[in-house]
């Protein structure tokens, strides 16, 4: 019994660490520092339970009482957390957030959050090892009950993350397992002071999950409405739709961004998309001509979501009078699913479209063709963090051996920062391309946006102004065009030192924050 | 047109690109801009990317021998006249095609006819068209710029004092703009009043859980 106890206090500290992020997500995202601060405080919980307990442990005359009423008071305040953090989010928040200066008030509010709904319950679970030490040792010695805790405790655990990723999360949902995780404790509580009358009782969490989970509408953009929500083993993921039938999926927080765009009556895309119809045209530049062995421009997208750039890549390919041969690789399959159901892709006879789900950019691109025309990267992980393995030198080198000669790599970056394409975000990763692209790199500013795409062929220049003037067909949209004058758009490598991006040493995450959050102030 | 102005302004915080589009044309239909810029080579801006980069790799090299040229007191009150009218139009063509980089500079220029306006012969009503032109195009420009909106309505605030003789569309379209950068700046002004007070949450909240454990001490230990 005291085994069974001791993982059960295991899981449940596991359980609250990891979903307890994904319950925050919908309202404050799932940054660095979210995960960061979660982890932290449920540590700090987990010392001091295990400190109180320990004392408590000591002194007592009834171990195993004080044992269940850590219990109760866990189950508890999970579901004080699952009923109370909801509109505790909701009332910090602000309305008309944009995510520009969403840093620091997603920060404050993540960590108060935690503080108020997550240390409670972690501290009173944690308070139950030294506890069951103490009613385990009166038989086998404190040596031996404390490793047997200790060993109990942690396979529970460890039960816990397995639970929580690979079933919590994609099967059972976040609301649900937790308010079964309280329910259990509850039900603990009361087998261990052996009161069984009560046992009815410990279903009371179960009943909160009959309210409705507010979180869909967290940050809502003003004039959308939801259309559909889900969580993924990677993040909170919703549909929501404009007046004017356009669609958004939104990943974690929301607020005015989107993870992938739908519009109901197709067409360009608009925003950063549009730019991407350029990585073909750029490659069918000069001497070399794209797509020349297969008769379509061969492209893969990384980070495909539910494959918004498709549209202006097409239109690249028939500029340069070829079919479309492309391959989406998305890392999260709920994001297609959600994709397929609600912003389908349009049939296009010129148009072969081939998704790898489920699967990591860089593993699938190392297990590529090498003659590819066009490579496209569009990933993003909680909401503006380019996965760092994703944003390094050697994975560009990876990029450039699967290009053919005059092969372009583009690359979208989002920065809220003031705009310097040499220093920042934009700085370090225009240098780390430049290391395998030479002086072969473009990095043009979307107008009046905070996002830029970078080009960059192997082997050849990119075409200067007069040469793309001759190679754009009529009818692009016209901010595809300012895009590519000169003001908005910065040649080569960075001017001056910037910061280097490697495997083993990328302080991109720590930039990209101190680039969102300049960006707020 | 004021309320459609401020319209396509909330709708372009979700959507930049292609508001611009349509809000210019908002502009250009309150201003009049089309009717009253009798620009002598373009007859309409252009409507997509290629004829953009037609138009731009045309004018730009003229723009920059026209804006040398009004620095030069000998030129002559005509040609003065149909080079500031040339870069009015262009102005134009970068703003509603969303060009900031060539805008921007552009409307520098512009304002620094002014600064030659003593001793020149420019007529007075198109000099202050001119800059009444450029001032509005930098305003709309900041809507479209988070880092610029405080500039922006600056300049707006003070555009109807300037310009007294503006048409009364021009007027209104300036509004609209004032309007929308109010209440953006307002917007900013709580989020970062809300970020400031968010600053103690969290040690509000660690205080509340040491003075319940400081119960629960006392409780269990004494």
């Amino acid at each position: 019994m005291t085994l069974f106890a001791a993982a059960l206090a295991g899981f449940a500290v596991l359980a609250v660490e990891i979903l307890g992020v994904h319950l925050l997500a919908p309202w404050f995202g799932s940054s660095t520092i979210v995960w960061s601060q979660q982890i932290g405080l449920v540590l700090l919980a987990i010392a001091l339970g295990g400190w109180i307990g320990g004392r408590r442990a000591s002194t007592t005359q009834n171990p195993r009482h004080d044992a269940a009423m850590c219990f109760a008071g866990g189950g508890l305040l999970l579901a004080f957390c699952l009923f109370g953090l909801a509109p505790f989010a909701a009332w910090i928040l602000p309305e008309g957030l944009n995510l520009d200066q969403a840093a620091s008030i997603f920060g404050r509010g993540s960590i108060t959050a935690a503080l108020l709904f997550f240390v409670p319950p972690v501290f009173f679970l944690s308070m139950i090892s030294p506890l069951l030490v103490q009613i385990r040792a009166e038989e086998r010695g404190a040596g031996r009950a404390a490793g047997e805790i200790s060993c109990a405790g942690t396979i529970g655990s460890l039960a816990g993350v397995l639970f929580a990723t690979f079933l919590a999360l994609p099967v059972i949902g976040v609301r649900p397992t937790l308010g079964m995780v309280a329910a259990i404790l509850l039900l603990s509580s009361f087998l261990l002071r052996k009161k069984p009358a009560a046992l009815a009782a410990a279903a009371a969490p179960l009943l909160l999950l009959l309210t409705p989970d507010a979180s869909a509408q967290a940050n809502l953009p003003q004039g959308a409405k939801v259309l559909a929500v889900a969580e993924s083993s990677y993040q909170h993921l919703r549909v929501i739709e404009f007046d004017d039938g356009v669609r958004w999926l939104q990943m974690n927080e929301g607020v005015d961004s989107y993870q992938s765009l739908w519009l109901p009556q197709g067409g360009w895309p608009g925003g950063y998309y549009d730019l991407f119809a350029l990585a073909p045209l750029y490659a069918n530049a000069g001497k070399e001509s794209v797509g020349s062995e297969q008769g379509a421009v061969q492209v893969w997208v990384l980070g495909f979501g539910t494959g918004t750039a498709v549209e202006p890549l097409a239109q690249g390919a028939r500029a340069v009078g070829k079919g479309l041969a492309v391959t989406g690789v998305e890392l999260d399959p709920v994001v297609a699913e959600l994709g397929h159901e609600w912003m389908p892709q349009q049939e296009q006879a010129d148009v072969d479209l081939t998704e790898l789900l489920g699967a990591d950019a860089r593993a699938m691109l190392r297990a590529g063709p090498t003659n590819l025309d066009v490579i496209v990267l569009d990933a993003y992980a909680r909401q503006f963090e380019i996965p760092l393995h994703l944003a390094t030198t050697e994975f560009f080198a990876e990029v450039h051996n699967h290009l053919r000669s005059g092969g372009v790599f583009s690359l979208n970056l989002g920065t809220a920062a003031p705009a310097s394409a040499d220093s920042g975000l934009l700085g370090a990763v225009r240098g780390a391309v430049a290391t395998s692209f030479g002086e072969h790199v473009r990095i043009q500013q979307v107008p009046y946006s905070r996002n830029w795409i970078l080009f960059a062929r192997k082997d050849q220049p990119l075409p200067d102004l007069e040469e793309l003037h001759a190679l754009l067909p009529q009818g692009w949209p016209l901010a595809l065009g300012a895009a590519c004058l000169p003001g908005l758009v910065r040649n080569g490598a960075p001017e001056g030192e910037v910061v280097s991006l490697h495997d083993d040493r990328n302080p991109l995450g720590v930039q990209q924050l101190l680039d969102w959050r300049e960006g707020g102030e | 047109m004021s309320r459609i102005g401020l319209q396509v302004c909330s709708e372009l915080h979700r959507q930049p690109v292609w508001a611009a589009a349509l809000l210019l044309a908002s502009i250009a239909a309150a201003s009049g801009l089309r009717a009253q810029d009798p620009s002598p080579a373009v007859q309409a801006p252009p409507q997509d990317a290629q004829s953009l980069l037609s138009y731009h790799l045309e004018a730009a090299p003229r723009a920059e021998t026209q804006l040398a040229a009004l620095a030069a007191p000998d030129l002559s009150p005509q040609a003065r006249s149909e080079a500031v009218e040339e870069l009015r139009w262009q102005a134009f063509v970068y703003l509603q095609a969303g060009a900031e980089g060539e805008l921007l500079p552009l409307l520098d220029g512009l304002a620094k006819v002014e600064q030659v306006k003593p001793g020149v012969e420019l007529p007075v009503d198109l000099h202050n068209a001119t800059l009444a032109d450029a001032e509005r195009f930098r305003i709309q420009a900041a809507c479209w710029s988070p880092d610029q909106y405080s500039v922006g309505l600056d300049l707006a605030e003070a555009w109807s004092g300037r310009h007294p003789k503006a048409s009364e569309a021009e007027s209104n379209s300036v509004a609209a703009m004032k309007e929308y950068l109010e209440s953006r700046l307002q917007d900013r002004e709580e989020i970062q009043s809300r970020a400031a007070s968010l600053l103690w949450y969290p040690l509000l909240s660690l205080l509340l859980l040491l003075g319940l454990g400081r119960l629960l001490w006392r409780q269990w230990f004494s």
